[in-house]
């Protein structure tokens, strides 16, 4: 009887198979249709169809790369090169006095919740280093545009901070949003910081560029990064392979969840990746390499992407142990509403294959 | 300003006025507020906040004394969670306009919240040199729960706030947040001067929460002088009347005080008697009244529900009672209750914890139980009951009380230091 079902499982398996590879191999032949059909679309990013193919396609953990290398892979890259990029209307505008020659750009993109605005400026507000240079804001979610206006002159009133808006209309996603603050800074350095990164002390934004100055040959720096704990959240990153992914290579971080020792020593360390979430680099270096890739669906991997960019141009890349922010990002285990987690799991997959395609034989061949 | 001026102008701000909210805060703002008009050496404003709807124009004042001393302001949207002012016209226009006409040479907060955090940035925007000084009133900042520093889950005692153990509590809210609410509240706490802890017990707390020991000082909030009513008049030679006063609520212990009298001996309780002056039943859950009630019916033999009562009405109850019980399951800070009981000689029976057992000395002005222990209360009243002489030693174990003139003496020395900094500050940037 067992058997039996056993093997009922297996032919339905089959089938599912089957009518998949069929499903796929129509959506080949028909990649022109779909590109209309996508262009008809209100535009969404990913778009629902790269939702939808992430979310109805198992791809098993083990044999991911045969999966993706096979047709899905292909036809979500291609669905995402083709598709019609959102209009793009770049609302800029200027809370408090416009500084004219900042040194530093620092761009924080806001998505789904605005409150971490409000927490940032607070404690940016007696920092001097939030007065001589650029903050620029980059709303990248269109739901939140309604109070947007109104919560910036509030937060302007309060805090009196200088800072920067830039909204598109649409949501780019993280490397969209930060290629987009980039394209309105005028600073000579960036820095890139999620919304939940938190200073610990002032100072930090001009500790950071003294140090880039100071570095030669310097691609991207980055500082360390704490849980509200005081554990820490990013102390540089690796690239290791993952056994049950068939080994393909995957960002790690070290340290990751350890106490925050002291260090044996507190100078630059060069690695060959650091994290997105707080990241100094110079304007002219990030438009040499183009920003961060956007092919990566949502985020994933353009921080890994963008540092070997650099490296692949002979740049060097630093974790800085000596500087010290506070990254709160969410440490729960799912973040995903539930029927949203199959195809978030499913897109990491991706995202890490398109990294895979990407970097992996530069990663072995340099020994990353 | 380049010397301290003569006449320094105060402006003591408050969350309430106690002409229309009675809390323990807001009298000891308002009581040093008079104590220092009564004192021809500063000006003194008492701008008080007064609850209701948000106003977004320009006229969230209401001035109550024609010589312009005590001034309600109104109108605000606040943010609970984090106390921060969503109606940030309130404090960047209006309060500002008033710092501006005021133009005061220290700013004395009782407390931040419905005004909103954002009001200490703003004085700091009016002035940089001016002392910003908070009184800090209960564990609002520490603890998310109505500052209870209590477990919703349980009632059991909080020591400290712990972002995963917050979460617990309010799970709707992610532990990152309370991280996040903690580092708002420090931004604005790092603007002010001096903060003023009214027990030693609330001092510890919120030096181990992160303010800097130098920066705090303990004063308690000081008594206005009363004449204290003789001890009652015996007829049965057995001090044995207990009253209980304050609201009515889960936090106060009043069921561990009622569950404590059902443990006495029949022979005990056919000999006390317990009056309970307590406020606020009807704001309470039906589950909490069904409750009050209940255990009430159980005791009617020796218990008296009087319901609430006038402070000037206080000396005469104190005549009719030997011991006053403050069977509270939270901390407290500087309850008045325990001042009131002592400037009428009462001993105090109390919880052993925070600012109740700081002001009680144990065995010398009153008796510990341990908190919320019904069979402990019930030894310690059998004891007041029968132990002879007990009374007169801790009657006379009383020390004497801190006044509001002696607590006005020192935070005027405190004003002029800190003007003294400010400007020497000043001078040498």
């Amino acid at each position: 009887m067992i058997k039996y079902s056993l093997l009922k499982i297996e032919v339905f398996v089959e089938l599912l198979k089957l009518l998949s590879n069929f499903f796929f191999y129509f959506m080949r032949r028909s990649q022109e249709i779909l590109k209309d059909k996508i262009n008809a679309q209100k535009v969404d990013n990913p778009p629902q169809i790269i939702k939808f193919l992430l979310r109805i396609f198992p791809i098993p953990g083990y044999q991911m790369s045969s999966t993706l290398n096979g047709y899905l892979g292909t036809t979500i890259r291609n669905i995402l090169k083709n598709r019609k990029k959102p209009e793009m209307i770049t609302v800029v505008k200027e809370y408090g006095s416009k500084i004219s020659y900042p040194e530093v750009s620092i761009i924080v993109p806001l998505y789904a919740r605005l409150d971490f605005m409000k927490y940032q400026l607070a404690l940016f507000a007696d920092d001097p280093d939030f007065q001589d240079n650029e903050l620029i804001y980059v709303l990248d979610d269109p739901r939140l545009y309604k109070d947007f206006v109104d919560y910036c002159d509030a937060q302007f009133a309060t805090f009196q901070v200088p800072f920067k808006t830039v909204y598109s209309g649409a949501n780019l996603g993280f490397s969209g949003a930060n290629n987009l603050g980039v394209s309105v800074s005028s600073g000579r350095l960036i820095v890139l910081i999620n919304s939940d990164v938190m200073p610990i002390e002032s100072g930090w934004v001009s500790s950071l560029a003294n140090i880039y100055k100071s570095l030669n040959n310097v691609g991207a720096i980055g500082p360390k990064l704490l849980y509200g704990n005081g554990s820490i959240q990013h102390a540089g990153m690796k690239f290791i392979k993952c056994a049950p992914w068939g080994d393909l290579l995957i960002n790690d971080h070290p340290r990751k969840n350890q106490p925050n020792f002291p260090e044996d020593d507190y100078k630059p360390q060069k690695l060959a990746a650091i994290t997105g979430a707080c990241l100094m680099v110079s304007k002219q270096l990030y438009e040499q390499v183009d920003g961060l890739n956007e092919e990566y669906i949502i985020n994933d991997y353009e921080d890994s992407d963008f540092c070997l960019k650099l490296h692949t141009q002979g740049f060097d890349n630093y974790y800085i142990p000596d500087i010290e922010l506070f990254h709160l990002e969410r440490q729960s285990v799912s973040i995903y509403p539930q029927n949203e987690e199959i195809w978030q799991i499913n897109r990491t997959k991706y995202n890490c294959w398109l990294f895979n395609q990407e970097w992996g034989k530069y990663i072995n061949d340099k020994n990353l | 300003m380049n010397n301290i001026p003569d006449r320094p102008k105060i402006l003591i701000i408050s969350h309430g006025h106690p002409k229309i909210i009675k809390g323990d805060g807001e009298i000891a703002a308002y009581n040093l507020f008079q104590e220092l008009r009564s004192r021809d050496n500063c000006d003194v404003v008492f701008l008080a906040y007064k609850q209701g709807e948000a106003i977004y124009s320009s006229i969230p004042f209401e001035t109550l004394k024609s010589d312009g001393s005590e001034v309600l302001i109104t109108g605000g949207n606040l943010d609970y969670f984090i106390f921060s002012q969503l109606n940030t016209r309130l404090n960047c226009s209006e309060f500002r306009s008033f710092l501006d006409s005021f133009a005061p040479n220290v700013v004395h907060f009782y407390h931040y919240i419905h005004l909103g955090l954002e009001a200490i940035r703003e004085v700091h925007k009016y002035a940089k040199n001016i002392p910003i000084i908070m009184t800090l009133n209960d564990y609002w900042a520490i603890c998310n729960h109505n500052g209870q520093m209590v477990k919703i889950s349980d009632y059991k005692l909080c020591y400290k706030s712990d972002p995963a153990d917050c979460h617990q509590c309010f799970p709707h809210k992610i532990p990152e947040d309370f991280q996040l609410r903690e580092m708002y509240i420090k931004s604005f706490f790092n603007l002010v001067d001096v903060f003023i802890a009214p027990s030693q017990f609330l001092l510890e707390r919120y030096v181990n929460w992160g303010i800097a020991r130098e920066k705090i000082i303990s004063l308690d909030y000081g008594q206005p002088i009363v004449t204290p009513v003789p001890p009652r008049k015996l007829l049965d030679e057995q001090k044995n009347h207990f009253a209980y006063f304050g609201q009515l609520n889960i936090f106060k212990g009043i069921f561990v005080l009622l569950e404590s009298i059902e443990k006495l001996t029949k022979e005990i309780r056919k000999n006390i008697s317990l009056d309970i002056y307590g406020a606020n039943l009807e704001l309470q859950p039906k589950s909490f009244q069904d409750r009050f009630w209940e255990l009430l019916n159980n005791t009617k033999d020796c218990v008296y529900y009087h319901g609430c009562y006038q402070s000037a009405e206080l000396p005469q109850l104190m005549a009719n009672i030997d011991w006053v019980i403050v069977p509270s399951i939270w901390c407290e800070i500087s309850p008045l209750v325990v001042e009131e009981a002592f400037m009428h000689k009462r001993p105090v029976i109390c919880s052993n914890i925070g600012g109740m057992a700081d002001k009680v000395e144990h065995e010398k002005s009153g008796l510990h139980f341990r908190v919320a222990d019904s069979t402990d209360l019930a030894n310690c009243i059998t004891r007041a009951t029968n132990e002879e002489g007990l009374w007169e030693k801790l009657s006379s174990g009383i020390s004497e009380r801190l006044t509001i003139q002696e607590v006005a003496d020192k935070t005027q020395k405190l004003y002029v230091e800190e003007l003294k900094k400010h400007l020497n500050n000043a001078l040498s940037s």
